[in-house]
């Protein structure tokens, strides 16, 4: 292990303790250090595992992506002589550390560790220099260290850490570098305030990151449809709109970096019982502490970390919030009847951060309705199961029709109630129709662009088209589905199970869907947009447990429906919007 | 519960920058019963929130006093009003803003009263029961000038 580097001063060395860990094995790691150079050199304990695992020192990746670190986070003041160690050359020291307790290491596969040497501070000075330079920000050691990566291979998915209820999986989008707990020599200033009210302090600090952290993971991390319909975003912001909920992100944002990153001072100049803290806006990072803030409990509802996260959020610099209403029942109402305001209300976010009681930042499904339950008037044979479905074009606007073996039905969207006289025969009623598509379509779409007018029908490896003002098919036709429709992926050249069109903000687009996976065809390039197939469950938000794929049949929505897309399948359909982007409850 | 409360500012109708902008709140009871009215977040208690829109000249004026959060009120902090009498307090609005001079500065009191209680009722009422009331009030015009104009 040891380098021969002449320029080197310590080499940082990791090894596990084995090579496959089960979910229910420790990961121990062992961590040492070892002084290559030829003189004494001093090691701050801080950051290295020599004073356990107490803050974010390691890069843990697995598949590219970073495991969370969700141990204790210390806010710290200058270190003392006994924080040092005295290396001697040659000599090693070492500890061994559990990363799976500190780390949310849930995936399984092959991870690298790495030491953030960047965090390791020595030097060959006096404990008191090295202090001095610690002190004045600079972190970065006066010697050069080198380290080496670890590996080792988890071989089975571990039940992912959560935090406030959130799970906290890989919250890469926010971590990248910036964005969870951290380390940070930040100097807390406190005036006015006895020891022991900086012990709370400190700790009520360390919490506030922590549930800030979970709060951003949580706004940040869902899913559409959780942004849509998760409980805990619903209670304390209200409906969804994309403006608030994007400014509630970016609330997050900054209150997590301020109060992780930022030099906070506390005053403790303030006796009112009945109040818990005052800021001014424009001066941040000051908070005052008053009566009330000292009986809060730590955590929980109204807590002293909640209230960090309060004082935090009014700051104009951070997010600029107002006190519209305040305690629970207050910003509960507010979130029904002014979400612009709630929003932009302290409260409103040290409650959704507190999380208490603790409310599902999951969203929730689309139903799963019975096809003869909202589709009236279906004849018998057709109240579900069906090979596709297509609107009328031309003359037969307004009309929808589903199609099953050799026959199919009329629904009357404005009526909406399947018209009397069906089912009919497909063959006797669709004319020109070639040989081999007169039953058992498996999809049929309308043109659009360049194509309308038309409507295709879809079997095995072929299609034909139909034009709906001669209300005949085009003759020359089949063709084979390959070739003529471009840039269709491998697997996706035969046997669709639906098709449909996109509205709202994907209009213009066309969805061919198979097994549990779907395409994007572009009616103006006549092209497959590149990227897919892509998993249907990935991309379509909250459709239920059943629909996510191998549908039967698929059909936009007309009329007083327009902006839906219905998905059929068995007995059951569900309804999407388009422009909430998600199955709808 | 029949409450009817109205507000109204008054001043002067033009203040030199850089002295005291002291400006009166009047909280009218227009209705046929005693109430108590929580002084919070109202200029009966000074100003202690974002209670106004202040804008000069029509650009809004940011606030820079205090931002209080609570817990539970206490009795004095309600004051009684009775019918056809109104809550008065003086208050200097160049303690929370940064003014400068304008033709027009306006002052919107928000309206809003975060707890209001029928006499006879038992007070304070705890944070989570409040009831608040939105109060209907004129907004207040001055100028701001450097020298007192002569």
């Amino acid at each position: 292990m040891a380098s021969k580097d002449s320029n080197l001063d310590l080499f940082v060395g990791l090894e596990f303790s084995k090579r496959n860990y089960k979910a229910s094995d420790p990961q121990k790691l062992d961590f040492s250090i070892t002084n290559e150079s030829n003189k004494d050199i001093q090691v701050l304990k801080w950051h290295t595992p020599l004073e356990g695992l107490k803050s974010d020192m390691f890069r843990v990746e697995t598949a590219g992506e970073r495991a969370v670190y969700l141990g204790p986070i210390y806010k710290r003041g200058a270190p003392t002589e006994d924080d040092y160690i005295t290396l001697k050359p040659g000599e090693t020291v070492g500890a061994k550390v559990d990363l799976a307790n500190a780390y949310d290491i849930n995936r399984p596969g092959t991870q690298n560790v790495k030491y953030k040497t960047e965090h390791l501070h020595a030097g060959a000075e006096e404990p008191k220099t090295l202090t001095k330079s610690l002190m004045k920000g600079k972190v970065a050691p006066a010697v050069t260290v080198k380290s080496n990566t670890a590996t080792c291979t988890l071989v089975e998915s571990r039940q992912p850490k959560t935090l406030g209820g959130v799970e906290v999986r890989l919250a890469r989008k926010l971590s990248s570098e910036k964005g969870l707990p951290k380390a940070k020599a930040e100097k807390t200033s406190f005036s006015s305030c006895s020891q022991s009210r900086q012990t709370d302090l400190a700790t009520a600090l360390t919490k506030a990151v922590q549930i800030a952290a979970a709060a951003k993971s949580a706004v940040f991390n869902a899913s559409k449809c959780a942004q849509y319909s998760a409980p805990r975003y619903r209670e304390w912001f209200g409906k969804f709109k994309q403006s608030r909920y994007d400014a509630v992100k970016n609330h997050y944002d900054k209150i997590h970096d301020a109060l992780a990153n930022k030099d906070i001072t506390f005053f403790c100049d303030c006796a009112d019982g009945n109040t818990y803290a005052y800021v001014y806006p424009t001066k941040p990072y000051e908070i005052h502490l008053c009566g009330a803030f000292w009986n809060a409990p730590m955590m929980g509802t109204d807590s002293k970390a909640g209230t960090l996260v309060h004082e935090m959020s009014h700051f104009n610099a951070v997010a600029g919030t107002d006190d519209h209403v305040y305690g629970q029942s207050g910003c509960r109402n507010l979130a029904n009847s002014n979400p612009d305001d709630a929003v932009d209300n302290a409260d409103s976010h040290e409650y959704f951060a507190e999380n208490t009681p603790v409310l599902s930042m999951a969203g929730s499904p689309g139903s799963i309705i019975k096809v003869t339950d909202f589709w009236r008037s279906m004849p018998s044979g057709f109240a579900g199961s069906f090979d596709a479905a297509l609107n009328g074009g031309g003359p037969f606007s307004g009309k929808c029709y589903f199609f099953k073996g050799d026959k199919y039905i009329r629904y009357d969207w404005a009526n909406d109630r399947a018209d009397s006289g069906y089912p009919k025969s497909i063959a006797a009623n669709w004319k020109n129709l070639p040989a081999g598509f007169k039953s058992n379509f498996d999809a049929a779409i309308n043109g659009q662009g360049p194509f309308s007018g038309k409507c295709y029908f879809f079997k095995g490896d072929k299609y034909i088209r139909y034009d709906w003002g001669a209300d005949r098919a085009d003759t020359g036709y089949p063709k084979p589905i390959a070739g003529n429709w471009r840039d269709l992926p491998s697997g996706f050249k035969d046997k669709f199970d639906a098709a449909i069109n996109g509205g709202g903000p994907f209009a213009g687009k066309l969805y061919f869907f198979k097994g549990d996976s779907y395409i994007r065809y572009d009616w103006q390039t006549d092209r497959t947009d590149p990227g897919y197939p892509k998993k249907t469950a990935d991309f379509w938000s909250c459709m239920p447990p059943g629909f996510t794929g191998d549908f039967e049949a698929a059909l936009e929505g007309d009329k007083q429906f327009k902006g839906r897309g219905y998905f059929f399948k068995g007995t059951n359909y569900i309804r999407y919007s388009w422009a909430e982007d998600r199955a709808e409850e | 519960m029949a409450v009817s409360l109205k507000y109204s500012l008054h001043g002067k109708s033009s203040y030199v920058l850089g002295k005291p902008i002291l400006i009166a709140f009047d909280l009218e009871n227009s209705s046929s019963t005693d109430l108590w009215i929580l002084k919070w977040y109202t200029p009966l208690e000074g100003i202690k929130g974002k209670i106004f829109e202040v804008t000069c000249d029509g650009e809004a004026i940011p606030y820079e006093g205090r931002l209080v959060k609570r817990g539970n009120p206490a009795e004095d902090d309600y004051v009684l009003v009775h019918p056809g009498s109104s809550a008065h307090a003086e208050f200097d609005l160049s303690e929370a803003y940064s003014l400068r001079e304008c033709k027009e500065c306006r002052l919107k009191f928000k309206g809003r009263i975060h707890d209001v209680v029928v006499d006879g009722q038992h007070i304070p009422h705890a944070a989570d029961q409040h009831v608040s009331v939105e109060v209907p009030g004129e907004p207040l015009l001055f100028r701001i000038e450097k020298v007192p104009t002569k």
